[in-house]
């Protein structure tokens, strides 16, 4: 890197609207609406309706369409990952961060300085989006969703096994899976479809949409329909995937009780588990965990890292530990996802 | 290992006793032996070995965890045992995942002294999640509410056989219950049922509403009361006396003059109360199961009773009485005798079909326990106590308080602490006045403004000179929310004292 850089911190900062870049005049992941925004994927905490440009890969812009109607008022640029884009005087590059389909880490450059905002990011392999690549830069922006250190991830295969071996005690119980309906939805069902689950998957109908949009995009989900009236008791033994949120009306006296499934990296702590009144906590996640932030940060060989949205007070304390610079950015209004 | 954790961890969210049956019967198909045996002990707590203490648990984890990241990570799990288990750094180890049989084995022989030494290259080679169970298993705290009859209808499940096959010889088995295995599993005989002193197990109570038992055809029971005290099971066989408690545990040391005086022999089931401080244990028989060396437990109650009657006559009155039997033959006079529960000392009713066998375990309904009706009193919410990481203010313990005069005027003194629900929150309101009224937070503790009376249910009000209001309400239950209640017409300390030693009033 050339030895006057300029400092980061003096051309980043964190706004009310979100992490704004001064030479660009534009804005990553905005939570209110701005001129230009740079989205990392399309998640709603990140992806907002309303902003006049909008900068994102294919994908994000695609599901962007198909949750908010119109992306942006003047325009959408798609960007190629690795396609260089001069915004002000910033030059901006995206790069797989492995979380959802079309989900990028924002390459920074400026007067010889690098920073790589990673947005949400995970580092396991995930069959449904192209996996995250370590991007080396002097500053590397970082989530915390799961920022401390119990957060370690189990492998995926062992918590789809409790799954699969559950609908073998309970064959007359449907399993209902709350999963978010961008990204665990699919990657369930992709990872259900891994290890031979072939039978047809029932979705909720907010599920659908964003599905058919991942198929498209060539992800491959097997046999999916849309849970209609039918009788409760027709539902026996079959996997249902529907949002956390969503009720699905199974009070029914003949019906037998769901079990309910729970798919997300809160599911490690058992407080988390009982408080979201789940019957079978699997611990699959679409951010990286623990062990899995700090590897990132030593793959990419940043001297300082900024934590945005999470637990930032771990990660800073530990990242001093290891004689690292690190901040925190204090962003608000992210992680509603159900991680 | 793995296969138990993961068991327990399921059996840990599981709402039913038949999800928990089916559970454990899938456990038992997969897992092999002595595991399986091991798990019955384990999960029944039937097995004696040194417990590890929370400040062992927190010395294992200090040696390996930065304390200012163990301190972020308890704040957000809440549990010392959980928090070490999922954030423990594993160092390599070419040592396997020990089997749950060699666990027990190694725990069973462990002193406490080498315990830490046992515990610590082990949780080197789990797994979170086992980790996670282990740690639990060791502090003998599994607390999966597992019952003998739970596992009894699962291993039934498993062999395919009647429920009765099983508990026949239930007792008569023991760890690693592997004749039992082979049995269910088509390898081996049944085995057979043993006979003595250490293998009958009490019939229990099975506990009913008012409005499932008042349709019954009464004359087909007696009605009894439910006394106070310690069930036993006098076993008096070939010159020997014993004394057994529930769990089957040998307590003949504890009551050597009630064995003395107890002139019969057969195997009978009673409770026992008082002989603390000098005064007279009192023994009130309430069955007999071997009548001299005839096994009458397949006879009808009311022939037992009437045996009973006689054996008593050849034994101390001033220790030994016989259960009470009370004029019940309509809906009417069931409600009369249990309202009067508490003016005759009495826990509640039970009503015992007269034709009913002697049936250990409470499989059976011929036995119905009618609790006497809980009191109640309107108190105010004074502190929430919140599950680190709940995302509602319900869902945590609450404390009510009464008034009291104090130095200042009235104040509120904490009689009560009750588990508050989502059931109490049907639509959000509670959760919303809390954060609303909330006034001062320590920790996990806040603090709200008195404002809220609640209805609580509870079966008695107990000294405790150690408590600010010098006594505590028990079995506390939250009713309902009285909203629109004004705080100044809750209850008053003076009044639940003068229930301390009335159990009677406040009816």
């Amino acid at each position: 890197m050339a030895p006057r850089a300029a400092s980061p911190e003096t051309w980043i900062q964190p706004r009310r609207k979100g992490l704004y870049v001064i030479p660009g005049d534009f804005y990553i992941d905005p939570t209110h609406v701005v001129e230009t925004a740079i989205i990392t994927h399309g998640h709603g905490d990140h992806a907002r309706p309303g902003h006049r440009r909008v900068v994102a890969t294919a994908e994000t812009l695609a599901i962007m369409r198909v949750r908010l109607g119109r992306v942006a008022k003047d325009g959408a640029t798609a960007l190629r990952h690795g396609e260089r884009l001069r915004i002000g005087e910033v030059t901006v590059w995206l790069a797989p961060a492995g979380h959802v389909l079309g989900s990028a880490q924002i390459v920074l450059e400026y007067r010889g300085a690098r920073v790589v905002v990673s947005g949400d990011y995970k580092r396991r392999r995930d069959p449904t989006c192209a996996a995250f690549e370590p991007v080396p830069c002097d500053v590397f922006v970082t989530e915390a969703t799961f920022g401390l250190p119990i957060f370690q991830h189990p492998d995926d295969d062992g918590e789809i096994g409790k799954l699969l071996r559950s609908l073998e005690v309970f064959p007359d119980r449907p399993h209902v899976v709350g999963a978010y309906s961008l990204g665990k939805a699919q990657r369930m069902i992709a990872l259900l479809r891994e290890a031979g689950y072939d039978r047809p998957i029932l979705l909720h109908g907010s599920l659908c949409p964003l599905c058919a949009l991942y198929e498209d995009f060539g992800v491959e989900l097997g046999e999916l329909r849309a849970l209609d009236d039918r009788a409760m008791e027709t539902l026996a033994g079959e996997i249902i995937l529907a949002p956390p949120s969503a009720s699905l009306g199974f009070d029914g006296a003949e019906a037998a009780e769901p079990v309910r499934v729970g798919a997300s990296g809160w599911m490690r702590v058992r407080k988390q588990t009982k408080g979201r009144g789940v019957d079978l906590p699997l611990v699959i996640s679409d951010h990286a965990d623990w062990n899995e932030i700090f590897e990132t940060v030593e793959d990419v060989g940043a001297p300082e890292i900024w934590v945005t949205h999470g637990r930032g007070d771990a990660i800073i304390h530990h990242a001093k530990t290891l004689g690292l610079r690190a901040r925190a950015l204090s962003l608000v209004g992210y992680g509603e996802d159900e991680a | 290992m793995k296969p138990f954790a993961d068991l327990v961890d399921r059996l840990d969210l599981a709402a039913h006793d038949d999800d928990k049956t089916a559970l454990l019967a899938d456990y038992f198909h997969r897992a092999p032996d002595p595991d399986r045996g091991a798990a019955i002990s384990l999960l029944l707590d039937e097995v004696a070995f040194p417990k590890l203490s929370p400040a062992m648990t927190r010395k294992l984890g200090a040696g390996r965890v930065d304390p200012i990241l163990f301190a972020m990570s308890q704040d957000f799990v809440g549990d010392l045992g959980e928090t070490t288990a999922l954030m423990w750094p594993r160092r390599a180890s070419n040592r396997e995942c020990p089997r749950l049989g060699e666990v027990l084995e190694a725990l069973a022989g462990a002193a406490r002294a080498d315990l830490m030494e046992i515990i610590e290259p082990w949780l080197d080679t789990m797994e979170a999640t086992e980790r996670r169970v282990f740690l639990k298993l060791a502090g003998r705290r599994l607390g999966v509410g597992i019952s003998p009859k739970m596992v009894r209808r699962a291993l039934a499940l498993l062999g395919g056989v009647p429920l009765s096959e099983i508990e026949e010889i239930w007792h008569a088995q023991e760890m690693p219950y592997t004749r039992l295995f082979d049995w269910l599993e088509g390898r081996g005989e049944r085995p057979r049922p043993a006979a003595g002193h250490g293998f009958m197990a009490v019939m229990r109570e099975t506990v009913s509403r008012f409005s499932q038992v008042k349709g019954v055809d009464l004359s087909r029971y007696i009605v009894e009361w439910k006394r106070e005290g310690a069930r036993v099971r006098i076993s008096a066989l070939g010159g020997e006396r014993r004394l057994f408690n529930l769990s089957g545990d040998d307590i003949s040391e504890d009551h050597p003059d009630v064995l003395t005086a107890f002139d019969a022999e057969g195997v009978f089931d009673a409770v026992i109360h008082g002989g603390g401080g000098g005064s007279q244990t009192r023994v009130e028989l309430l069955d007999l199961l071997v009548d001299g060396s005839r096994d009458r437990r397949r006879s009808p109650f009311e022939a037992r009773r009437g045996r009973l009657d006689e054996v008593l006559r050849q034994l101390d009155r001033r220790v030994f009485s016989l259960s009470e039997i009370l004029p019940v033959h309509d809906a009417e006079s069931l409600a009369r005798h249990r309202a009067d529960c508490r003016a005759r000392g009495a826990l509640g009713l039970v009503l015992k079909r007269r034709d009913g066998r002697y049936v250990a375990g409470s499989n059976a309904d011929d036995w119905l326990l009618l609790r006497r009706d809980p009191l109640e009193a309107d108190l105010v919410l004074m502190y929430l106590h919140h599950r680190a990481g709940a995302r509602t203010s319900v869902a945590a313990e609450a404390t009510f308080g009464a008034w009291r005069d104090g130095a200042g005027g009235p104040e509120l003194v904490p009689v009560a602490k009750a588990k508050l629900a989502r059931a109490h929150d049907p639509d959000g309101a509670l959760d919303k006045w809390i954060s609303g009224h909330a006034t001062k937070r320590f920790g996990p503790v806040t603090e709200v403004a008195p404002g809220l009376v609640a209805t609580l249910a509870f079966d008695v009000v107990e000294p405790a000179r150690r408590r600010k209001a010098g006594l505590f309400l028990r079995a506390p239950e939250v009713v309902s929310i009285a909203w629109g209640s004004p705080v100044d017409m809750a209850s008053w300390l003076e009044v639940l004292e003068r229930c301390l030693d009335q159990p009677g009033m406040m009816e």
